[in-house]
């Protein structure tokens, strides 16, 4: 480091004193390692002086270079130029530091000024600070500062996008231990999407008035007028999806973060109203929240499209009046309730066992009430099957996006006026999945001369776990597993199981080989 | 005669043979090497493994009770190891290890005696490295504990047992390891395979 003192003012006015500064290859470091500096290249400028007795300290610093490890935290600054400014004087008897200005700028996220007073600093500072900024931008603060951070442990981050800039002006006051943080927070023109642009939320705009607490709330008299903030999205947006503007009162005030009104959303032609969203307290229960949810209309053609599933008609509606966090899990009461093919599937319990892990499940049961079996079947492109089917999937979960465990009991019910027919091509697909061979030579000789038989009742029994799929027939009888009853009219089948466990790998090759041979797109309609 | 005859005969009529599996280790132990093997197998390639012994390395969980008898052994179903959790565990630990095995094998990253991943040294690395390998070995023990916790569940294996899975994989880490990879002993002490 050389220092040059460049001028020196004494006599009748203030004493000053100007020196320049330049450090190069500087290194800094904490005792444990943790918190390193290396590589610093800054130049500066420092003015010393007088005024009725007390010292002023007025500078600039430009860093050329900084690699900095604090924590998990590792920035090279090469490449953002930080650059201080300060203005300030401290009174070491009373070890009081007063900034009148201390701001700080990176070239690609923008600059944070500081002003305030720091008192009792050596021993148990005590603040009451100015925090601003005018143009602090969203994409540079998020990838030098989370983005490269964090993606290692969690990959998700570098998939991710943001734009937009934001403005805050906060007062900070009190100790280390405990302090509040109150003013307004603004963001506008923020975009969030994932790279390759397969969803996109924004542009979102917030006016957020806000007040918090640190450690955590305070108890405040109920009459305190609670400022409204806005929040507003104009568009989330999916390959295949789009939701129009959202537009909703927020208040962030003594750590509680809510929505004072029912936010409401077009959702696949229907609409939804997630109400009573809110954090009690963010900063000192972070977990701790609640809402409810309620979806009307939901079109189910958009919204299988939309997932990627085979495309089906119907809509789904429902309530779900309370979802809250229970141990890791975040649970929900209510059933939501999907009208299709001619019935209804009630979907209850749901479940989300560690929402903000990589490895999260989802739990759920369903029901499954007058299904036809004739539109269902001419969705999935399985073979002509006509009846109506009924019963119960039980502790299903989902995790990386596959069935991981379910308990499900299926049938058909005899309804009067509904035939019960199955085709040689879906007893073909029906075999298959549960022997793995083709039953094509089964249904050749006097078989061959129909195109159908009739049955008497049609279902099974499964049970996945672990990867294994356990599946047995509608009846049993003689070590049998009966996953088709034929009737006592004919032409009529039956379909025995003699192989009750199906491996997951082994089932997803013959879900693949029932695929090929129905040419199964996933965009069939009924 | 009568002696003999009783030396002989009596403890083989009142011979009993009971055996209790409290803990399926040995296969516990299968499943950790397969898991190692698929993990890691292709860069981590260790030296000789040592047959697993299940019972040693969780002493107390396998009761063997025998009056009179050769030694007994239980048939010990295959744990489940195959779910989509535990797919995605293994196939992230995987993918991480393309990362990571550099840093095993320059020594700053090592195995624990608990058979998680230490940094044990940031020599020679600048602050970029330090910095990545101290979060790739915070991600891979996260993705470990959380792989234990798994196959407890699916397993049906008490909470408690989760500790006893981790320390069967321990040897099975410690087993497959690379030579020049750092261990640490019993002692916390490490040393280079």
């Amino acid at each position: 480091m050389s220092v040059t003192s460049d001028t020196v003012k004494a006599g009748a006015g203030p004493i000053e004193i100007a020196a320049g500064f330049e450090i190069a290859g500087g290194r800094f470091s904490n005792p444990e390692g943790t918190r390193i500096g290396e590589h610093l290249n800054a130049k500066g400028r420092l003015i010393f002086s007088q005024r009725d007795g007390e010292p002023f300290v007025k500078g600039e610093a430009r860093i050329e270079s900084l690699e900095l490890l604090w924590g998990s935290f590792f920035g090279d600054f090469k490449e953002q130029k930080p650059a201080i400014e300060m203005d300030g004087r401290y009174r070491s008897a009373a070890g009081e530091l007063t900034l009148d200005k201390f701001r700080i700028s990176l070239a690609s996220a923008g600059s944070v000024e500081l002003k305030g007073r720091i008192q009792h600093l050596p021993d148990d500072p005590a603040f009451n600070m100015e925090v601003r900024s005018d143009d602090l931008r969203h994409a540079g603060f998020y990838d030098f500062f989370i983005k490269d951070t964090f993606k290692i442990g969690y990959p998700i981050l570098g998939e991710i996008g943001t734009t937009g800039r934001s403005s805050f002006t906060l007062r900070a006051q009190g100790s280390l231990g405990s302090f509040t943080v109150d003013g307004n927070l603004r963001l506008a023109e923020s975009v969030i999407q994932e790279k390759t642009g397969s969803w996109r939320v924004g542009p979102i705009g917030l006016d957020l008035p806000l007040k918090l607490r640190f450690p955590e709330a305070l108890k405040e008299s109920s009459n305190e007028a609670v400022p409204f903030g806005k929040l507003t999205i104009q568009q989330i947006q999916t390959q295949s999806t789009k939701i129009p503007a959202i537009s909703a009162p927020i208040v962030l005030w003594n750590n509680s973060l809510r929505f004072p009104e029912p936010v409401q959303l077009s959702l696949f032609g229907g609409t939804g109203s997630i109400e009573d969203l809110a954090w009690r307290d963010i900063i000192g229960a972070p977990r701790d929240m609640g809402l409810s949810l309620r979806l009307d209309g939901l079109r189910l053609s958009d919204l299988t499209e939309a997932l990627g599933w085979y495309r089906f008609n119907g809509t789904l509606s429902g309530s779900i009046p309370g979802v809250r966090w229970v141990g890791d899990s975040l649970k929900s009461d209510g059933t939501i309730t999907l009208n299709a093919f001619g019935g209804k599937i009630s979907v209850r319990g749901m479940e989300i066992e560690q929402p903000l892990s990589p490895g999260r499940s989802i739990k759920m049961a369903a029901r499954l009430d007058g299904l036809n079996l004739e539109q269902a079947s001419a969705t999935f492109q399985f073979g002509h099957i006509s009846g109506v089917l009924a019963g119960a999937i039980d502790g299903l979960v989902l995790s990386q996006g596959q069935a991981a465990a379910f308990n499900a009991d299926l049938q058909t019910v005899a309804q009067r006026g509904v035939g019960q027919w199955i085709s040689v091509e879906a007893l073909n697909n029906l075999t298959v999945i549960s022997s793995g061979n083709d039953g094509g030579s089964v249904f050749g000789g006097i078989a061959s001369f129909f195109d159908s038989f009739r049955y008497s009742k049609l279902g099974f029994k499964a049970a996945l776990k672990n990867d294994t799929l356990l599946l047995r027939g509608v009846e049993t009888g003689e070590g049998k597993e009966y996953l088709v009853v034929g009737s006592w009219l004919p032409p009529t089948v039956n379909i025995i199981s003699y192989t009750q466990e199906i491996s997951f790998s082994e089932l997803l090759r013959r879900l693949e080989r029932v695929q090929k041979k129905t040419g199964g797109a996933q965009s069939a309609q009924p | 005669m009568l002696k003999k005859f009783l030396l002989v005969f009596v403890p083989v009529l009142t011979a009993c043979v009971t055996v209790n599996i409290y803990f399926p280790a040995a296969a516990v132990q299968r499943a950790a090497d397969r898991i190692v093997e698929e993990t890691w197998g292709d860069q981590g390639k260790g030296g000789a493994k040592e047959p697993a012994k299940g019972s040693s390395l969780v002493p107390g969980k396998r009761y063997v009770v025998l009056s009179f008898a050769g030694e007994a052994f239980a048939a010990e179903p295959d744990v489940n190891v195959s779910n989509p959790a535990i797919r995605g565990l293994k196939e992230s630990i995987k993918i991480r290890s393309g990362s990571l095995i550099p840093f095993m094998d320059k020594g700053n990253a090592g195995i624990g005696r608990d058979g998680l991943l230490a940094v044990r040294t940031t020599e020679g690395l600048n602050l970029k490295e330090r910095s990545e390998v101290q979060q790739l070995v915070d991600a891979e023990n996260r993705d470990r504990e959380n792989l234990y916790a798994e196959i407890a569940k699916a397993n049906n294996f008490p909470r408690e047992r989760v500790g006893d899975i981790k320390a069967i994989f321990a040897r099975s880490w410690t087993d497959q390891a690379k030579a020049g990879w750092w261990i640490q002993d019993a002692q916390g002490n490490w040393k280079k395979k």
